[in-house]
């Protein structure tokens, strides 16, 4: 019956010190299937998947590929027993192209031992047209949209003769129209015989493509269910041992509710002198959620690093309670914003600080947080511990280091502390991009509960789920402009879909470049 | 107009092209292990046990290849120890580096007191000169006579490596690797390359460019060991490297530039100005030149950032 498995791994340990990542875990996965491994972070899924990569090696068990009982010892050995890997956080170099990032390990050299550009970009056309995955080869890959770096991994390990494709949480950052793409590429590669191996918690996903399904939950398995033949909720049960209702809090709904932030005709340059945002005008009441859709790279990164003054902008205002901070620094400008930014990884963390330092960090100087010229460790310890308990971050203690916690935990210790400022607005990209399920709740609540305390919650969300259950009000982002204000409660997923990709606009908003 | 022509002159260009080479191999081997992400800056310390044991091998044999060999061969040896701490054990870079060039010193001087029982300086006619190298065709022209002519062959050397190392570094699977494990080592280790591998191959190449560069210093350059005698080359090589923003080609001018305020600042203690003066002129165009570049450097790399 195993020689029926592909991937037959049996048993497998891995202990982090107390931490057992993986205990006895099991998997069995079919030649041509897509199978979906789910949990929620923390739940091993990650470590189990770089054991079978040759990343991390197990501590105890047996790994047998196309029946045959092997011991991975470094990702070479993986792409030569054909498994390739597509990572959350993308393994390119920024400052490479396509095509070397691609064939990155496997130049093909001419006869002089040089490297054959040519033949390297040819190449990679070839297999880009092979698996209908369209990329530009000659482009520099810091310049590509996170949905492109996504393809450019995947044809990376296809390129390998990868057989067995791993993706880690491949959809977390990727728009409705990237994923179904995805999706369909993932059905092509089916059909050619490839088996794909997602890591997900996204289960309506898990519902729509996989075939099997395999549940992680604390570092042990759960079981493996056939998803024609089971539930999202009977996944959600097994995976967190209870059912969890969805998190609503009903709008207050205030008459005369005072703007909070108000932009004006913010026009942005970018480095390349194109117009990055065009005449953006809106505003943010007061407890209330204005988010804005749209397609990754439309120029929401541009309107928030405007709004938090990281990024020079060409005109326009920003208002903050009625005051220009369009002049102010970042640290007075943080003085009326609380802000999340949508990579916590680079941005938002300093990951190889501590949770402690990381909870106050940016607010250290303020407060009761100093006394004189030193800290106040008392305060700050107090502060901490509120916040860990508050937020329920998993962590073994304050001062073990960012990087150690799982990808919510970290979500959550940027969420604790930037809701913990008294301030009366509110910047969050992404909040829950790569966060498991019960986070994702979790800090959907919380926001919930500071729009309706009166705080202007300006949300930047690609997932359209998210879009529809926690804005008031949709302004959806196209090509650096606003291209139309909606009501979540009057329009449906596949009208912000068209709005999204250009193919519908508000006049109105056009024809005077704001509302 | 006297002192214009004094600075100006073709042996002052002759004077440049002879003090290149430690800077610019040197330069070219901080490049190296700058692209491969462990930029070492103990090229000076490198160099002093260049200096010597090129020296010291060419005293005892009797042969000038020998001691360029001996030199590359003893650096390389060092710079491995800096490997081993920087890419087995992760240690801090700076501090390495900072340990090579307090080793490099330290080592070449006690040697040099153990071995010959001198101090200061050792000087024996016995130790070959590198040989240099003229052109006849080019005699009957006298100014590429006086610049081209008579110079050492490690000068045109050191210039040819710039360009091997530009196309090893931009052109070779080798030198994409070594620039990947400077970019990103996962990206590098994920795709099925040994990233220490890669550097450590680096690292012997870098030990190698040094050991040339030093021994050039006492057995071509001069051809006696001075406790020293590198004299903050190595530093200004790093400085070369910043200012030619970490580019075999490029740095060929920096350190065009660094030679020739060096060769310089010799010629000024003739016309009257003050020798403390003339000899600090190398470190400060250094620095001035650090300061506008590091700054234009900033907006290059940031542009979009307001600071």
């Amino acid at each position: 019956m195993t020689d029926n498995y592909v991937v037959d791994m049996e048993n497998i340990c891995k202990y982090y010190g107390n931490v057992r990542a993986n205990d006895q875990v099991n998997l069995k996965v079919k030649k041509g299937e897509i199978h979906a491994i789910v949990g929620e972070n923390g739940a091993g899924k990650t470590t189990l998947m770089n054991i079978l990569y040759g990343l991390v090696q197990p501590d105890f068990g047996r790994i047998a590929i196309d029946g045959k009982e092997v011991i991975i010892s470094s990702p070479r050995k993986a792409i030569e027993l054909g498994i390739g890997m597509v990572h959350q956080h993308f393994k390119l170099i920024e400052d490479f192209t396509v095509a070397e990032n691609i064939c990155l390990g496997n130049e093909p050299v001419d006869k002089r031992g040089l490297i054959d550009k040519n033949k390297m970009i040819s190449f990679v056309t070839e297999i880009s047209k092979q698996f209908g995955l369209k990329v530009e080869p000659k482009k520099k890959v810091s310049s590509l949209s996170i949905g492109l770096l996504q393809r450019v991994e995947i044809l990376k390990s296809l390129s390998r003769g990868a057989d067995i494709l791993i993706l880690d949480e491949p959809t977390a950052v990727l728009t409705p129209m990237e994923c179904e793409e995805l999706f369909e590429t993932f059905k092509k590669m089916r059909e050619q015989g490839k088996t794909i191996i997602i890591i997900t918690h996204k289960l309506n996903e898990v519902m729509a493509i996989s075939d099997n399904i395999t549940i992680l939950s604390k570092g042990k398995t759960k079981g493996t269910l056939v998803t024609s033949e089971t539930s999202a909720d009977e996944i959600a049960s097994k995976m967190m041992g209870e059912n969890m209702g969805k998190p609503y809090l009903e709008r207050i709904h205030k008459e005369n509710s005072k703007p909070l932030l108000e932009i004006k005709d913010l026009s942005v340059i970018g480095e390349d002198n194109l117009e990055k945002l065009r005449k953006v005008t809106l505003t943010v009441k007061e407890g209330e959620i204005l988010t804005i859709a749209g397609v990754e790279g439309s120029g929401q990164t541009e309107l928030v690093e405007s709004i938090l003054g990281f990024r020079k902008i060409a005109s326009g205002t920003i208002n903050a309670e009625g005051i220009n901070i369009a002049d102010k620094s970042v640290k007075d400008r943080r003085n009326y914003c609380s802000f999340v930014p949508e990579d916590r990884i680079k941005t938002g963390l300093s990951v190889n600080a501590t949770v402690g330092e990381n909870i106050i960090g940016g607010y250290h100087s303020k407060g009761n947080f100093r006394k004189g010229m030193f800290m106040n460790f008392p305060t700050i310890n107090k502060k901490v511990h509120e916040t860990i308990d508050r937020y329920q971050i998993k962590t073994a203690s304050q001062y073990m280091s960012a990087q150690s916690l799982s990808g919510g935990n970290q979500q959550k210790i940027v969420v604790g502390r930037e809701l913990e400022q008294p301030n009366k607005i509110l910047v969050i990209a992404q909040p829950t991009r790569g966060v498991d399920i019960g986070s994702s709740r979790f800090i959907h609540t919380q926001l919930m509960s500071k729009r309706n305390e009166g705080v202007g919650i300006l949300l930047i969300s690609t997932d359209l789920d998210e879009v529809f259950l926690l804005s008031d009000r949709i302004a959806v982002m196209f090509e650096g402009k606003i291209v139309a204000f909606l009501n979540p409660k009057e329009v449906t997923h596949r009208e912000v879909g068209l709005y999204m990709t250009g193919a519908k606009v508000q006049e109105e908003l056009i024809r005077e470049g704001g509302n | 107009m006297s002192s214009f022509s004094i600075i100006f002159s073709p042996e002052i260009l002759a004077a440049t092209l002879r003090s290149m080479p430690p800077i610019l191999l040197a330069g070219l081997a901080g490049i190296m292990t700058k692209r491969a992400g462990i930029e070492n800056i103990g090229l000076e310390g490198l160099m002093l046990i260049g200096c010597f044991s090129g020296y010291t091998v060419n005293y005892l044999t009797e042969s000038w290849i020998l001691g360029i060999l001996g030199g590359m061969i003893a650096t390389t040896l060092i710079a491995l120890v800096f490997g081993f701490f920087v890419i087995v054990l992760r240690s801090n870079k700076i501090i390495a580096g900072v340990a090579i060039n307090s080793l490099g010193a330290g080592l070449s001087t006690y040697l040099l007191r153990m071995m010959f029982g001198v101090k200061g300086s050792f000087y024996d006619p016995r130790v070959q000169a590198i040989p240099r190298a003229s052109f006849s065709g080019l005699k009957s022209i006298p100014l590429l006579d006086t610049i081209i002519n008579n110079q050492s062959i490690i000068v045109w050397i050191s210039i040819i490596l710039a360009l091997i190392i530009n196309l090893i570094l931009f052109y070779t699977r080798f030198g994409t690797y070594v620039r990947a494990a400077g970019e990103d080592e996962e990206a590098l280790a994920t795709s099925g390359i040994n990233v220490k591998k890669i550097r450590f191959i680096t690292i012997i190449f870098h030990g190698m460019l040094c050991g040339l560069g030093g021994a050039y210093l006492s057995t071509g350059y001069l051809t006696q060991f001075i406790e020293n005698m590198s004299a903050g080359r190595g530093f200004i090589a790093m400085a070369a490297i910043a200012f030619s923003g970490a580019q075999p080609l490029r740095i060929l001018g920096a350190t065009g530039l660094f030679a020739f305020v060096e060769s310089i600042a010799y010629r000024l203690q003739s016309i009257n100005v003050p020798s403390y003066f003339a000899l600090m002129t190398p470190y400060v165009v250094t620095v001035i030149t650090l300061a506008i570049t590091s700054h234009k450097g900033i907006k290059d790399k940031k542009g979009r950032r307001l600071v």
